[in-house]
C-alpha cells in the first residue's frame, strides 16, 4: 500500500513533467512526416474499414449479433477503438523504461512517471479515435444517449490496467530482454482471442467464462455496451467482479515488482 | 545536519553480473545469489558542506561515475546511506532528454522539462539560451543539423537556470571544439560564483575548470576513498597513481 501511495504521490508532484514528455512522445512518432499526427488516426481507421470489408462482405458473418441497436460497422469500430489503445499499450507499456535509458540512468528524472507518460501519451490518440468513433456512430444513426456517459468509466479502468501492465512488463523487459519479443508474439494472439471481431455473448457459456478473465474483452465489451447495446455496467456485476479481480491481481503483482526491481533498473538498463 | 548539504555514509555499491538474462530475472525475482559480483564502491563516506567545491579524482574504473550517480540520487547504494539536504542539480549526461529530430528551440523546452523547470522559466529565457548557444539561425532546425556543440550548450544553459543546493557535474561539457568548451566552462563558473552557498561536486575530467573552482579533492582507488583533503594534494596523489600505471605499462611492454 505504501508503494502505491508513493507512486501516486510522485506522479501527482511531477505531473507537468509527465504531461510534457507524453506530448513529446507522440510528436516524436510522426516527426518529419508532412501529415504528422494524422497518421495516428488514418492507420487505425483503415484497419477498421479493412476488417469490416473482410468480415462483413467477405465472410458474411456480421449478422445476428443480439441486442445491437446500431449497425455492425459501429459495433466493430467502437470495440476496435478500445482495443487499439490496449494493443498499443501491450508493447509500448513494456518498453516504457527501455525507451528512455538516459532518463533512467543518466538524469535526475522522476522515473516512476514513465509508465504514466506512455499511458497518457496513447490516451491522447485514443481521444481522437473516440471522436471518430462517435462521429461514425452518429452518421450511422446511433445518437448519443445517457449510456455513453459510461465511456469515461471504462476509459479509467483501461488506463489503470495499462498503468499496472506498464510497470509490470516495463520492469521485466529491462531485466529480461527476450520478454519484449515474447510480448510481440502474444500481441497477435490477444487480437484474435479478445472478442474484437466476434460477439462473445454468442459463445458457449463455459467459453464465455474463459473470455471474462481476459480484461481486454471486458473493456471492449464495455465500450460496445455503452454505445451499441445500452447496457449499464452494473447490470453485469459478475463480469465487473471478474475484471476487478484480474485488475487487483495485476496491481499487486506490479507493486511487488516495482518494490523489488525499481532500484535495480538504473544498474541494468 | 549543520551546514552539510550531502552526507554519504558507508556506501557500498555492488553490481550483480549474470551470463544470461534468464539467470538474471530468476535471481532477482527469487532472491538467489548472483554468480558474480562486482564491487564498484566499498564503504565510501564523506560530507560536503554549503559552499564547498569538491573534485572527485580517480582512474578509469575506480568508481567515479557510480559514486556521482549515487550522490545525485540516480542509482541506489547496495549498503549505506546518502542524505541530501536540499535540491540537486545533476549535470551528468548532456544528451539526456534531447531529441535529435526536434528543433533546437523544442530541445530547449525538452531539456527544461527533464531538469524540472516550469515552462514559464524557459519562455522567459529562451532567447538568452539560444543566443548563448549561438543557435539563433538554427532555432527552428532539427538539432541534428546544428553544430556538434549545440547539445552541451543547450544543456548547460538550461541547467544554470535552476536554483539548487548541490551541483553535481560529470561529463557536462562534451562535444564541440575548444571555443564552445571554454564558453560552457565560463557559464558554469559564473553560475557557481553567483551561488556562493551552493555545494559543488565535480568529476575532475575538465582539468582547468576544476583547478579554478575546487579547493578540496577526493581520490577514489578501486572503489575506496584513499584521500580526502586539499585539492592540490589530491592532484599530486592522482598523478602518482597515473605514473605508477604508466611505469607498469612500460615494464609490461619491455617484458613483451
Amino acid at each position: 500500500m505504501r508503494t502505491l501511495i508513493q507512486l501516486i504521490k510522485e506522479n501527482i508532484i511531477h505531473r507537468e513533467q509527465m504531461w510534457n514528455l507524453a506530448k513529446a512522445f507522440q510528436k516524436k512518432r510522426y516527426k518529419g512526416s508532412d501529415f504528422g499526427a494524422m497518421w495516428a488516426f488514418v492507420k487505425p481507421t483503415m484497419y477498421i474499414v479493412v476488417f469490416y470489408v473482410a468480415i462483413s462482405i467477405g465472410f458474411k458473418s456480421s449478422k445476428n449479433i443480439p441486442g445491437l441497436i446500431c449497425p455492425y460497422f459501429v459495433w466493430l469500430a467502437i470495440g476496435m477503438i478500445a482495443f487499439f489503445y490496449m494493443r498499443d499499450m501491450i508493447l509500448n507499456g513494456a518498453s516504457c523504461f527501455r525507451r528512455y535509458p538516459a532518463l533512467v540512468s543518466k538524469a535526475k528524472y522522476p522515473v516512476s512517471t514513465l509508465p504514466t507518460t506512455v499511458c497518457t501519451s496513447y490516451m491522447l490518440v485514443h481521444f481522437g479515435m473516440l471522436a471518430i468513433g462517435f462521429a461514425v456512430s452518429i452518421i450511422f444513426g446511433c445518437f448519443p444517449s445517457v449510456y455513453w456517459l459510461q465511456i469515461p468509466f471504462y476509459m479509467l479502468l483501461m488506463y489503470i490496467m495499462s498503468f499496472f501492465w506498464s510497470i509490470c512488463t516495463g520492469l521485466i523487459s529491462v531485466v529480461f530482454r527476450d520478454f519484449y519479443n515474447f510480448l510481440q508474439v502474444v500481441n497477435q494472439a490477444v487480437f484474435w482471442l479478445s472478442g474484437i471481431l466476434f460477439d462473445i455473448n454468442r459463445l458457449d457459456p463455459s467459453m464465455q467464462k474463459v473470455f471474462l478473465f481476459n480484461p481486454i474483452s471486458y473493456i471492449v465489451e464495455g465500450y460496445r455496451n455503452a454505445v451499441c447495446r445500452h447496457i449499464w455496467f452494473w447490470e453485469e456485476p459478475e463480469k465487473l467482479g471478474y475484471f476487478m479481480l484480474v485488475l487487483l491481481f495485476m496491481a499487486v503483482l506490479a507493486l511487488i515488482m516495482y518494490k523489488k526491481l525499481m532500484k535495480r533498473i538504473p544498474d541494468v538498463i | 545536519m549543520g551546514n552539510k548539504v550531502i552526507q554519504v555514509n558507508n556506501v557500498t555499491k555492488k553490481f550483480n553480473l549474470y551470463k544470461k538474462d534468464l539467470q538474471k530475472i530468476f535471481c532477482v525475482l527469487f532472491g538467489k545469489k548472483p554468480p558474480e559480483v562486482l564491487v564498484a564502491l566499498e564503504d565510501v563516506s564523506f560530507e560536503i558542506a554549503k559552499g564547498e567545491r569538491v573534485a572527485l579524482l580517480g582512474l578509469m574504473g575506480s568508481g567515479r561515475s557510480t559514486l556521482i550517480s549515487i550522490s545525485a540520487g540516480i542509482m541506489y547504494p547496495s549498503k549505506g546511506t546518502v542524505k541530501v539536504h536540499g535540491r540537486t542539480n545533476a549535470m551528468i549526461s548532456v544528451k539526456a532528454g534531447l531529441e535529435k529530430d526536434f528543433s533546437c528551440r523544442e530541445n530547449v523546452y525538452l531539456k527544461g522539462n527533464v531538469v524540472g523547470l516550469p515552462k514559464e522559466v524557459i519562455d522567459e529565457h529562451i532567447d538568452e539560451i539560444l543566443e548563448f548557444a549561438e543557435l539563433e539561425d538554427y532555432a527552428d532546425l532539427p538539432l541534428k543539423r546544428a553544430p556538434k556543440s549545440a547539445s552541451s550548450m543547450i544543456s548547460i544553459a538550461v541547467h544554470v537556470l535552476m536554483d539548487c543546493d548541490l551541483l553535481i557535474i560529470d561529463n557536462a561539457i562534451k562535444g564541440g571544439g575548444k571555443y564552445s568548451k571554454e564558453k560552457c566552462e565560463e557559464k558554469l563558473k559564473k553560475y557557481i560564483e553567483d551561488h556562493p552557498d551552493m555545494a559543488v561536486f565535480v568529476v575532475a575530467t575538465q582539468g582547468k575548470f576544476v583547478r579554478e573552482i575546487c579547493s578540496r579533492g577526493i581520490v577514489l582507488e578501486q572503489g575506496k576513498v584513499t584521500f580526502d583533503g586539499p585539492f592540490t594534494d589530491a592532484v599530486k596523489l592522482h598523478r602518482e597513481l597515473l605514473n605508477k600505471i604508466d611505469k607498469g605499462q612500460t615494464e609490461t611492454d619491455k617484458e613483451d
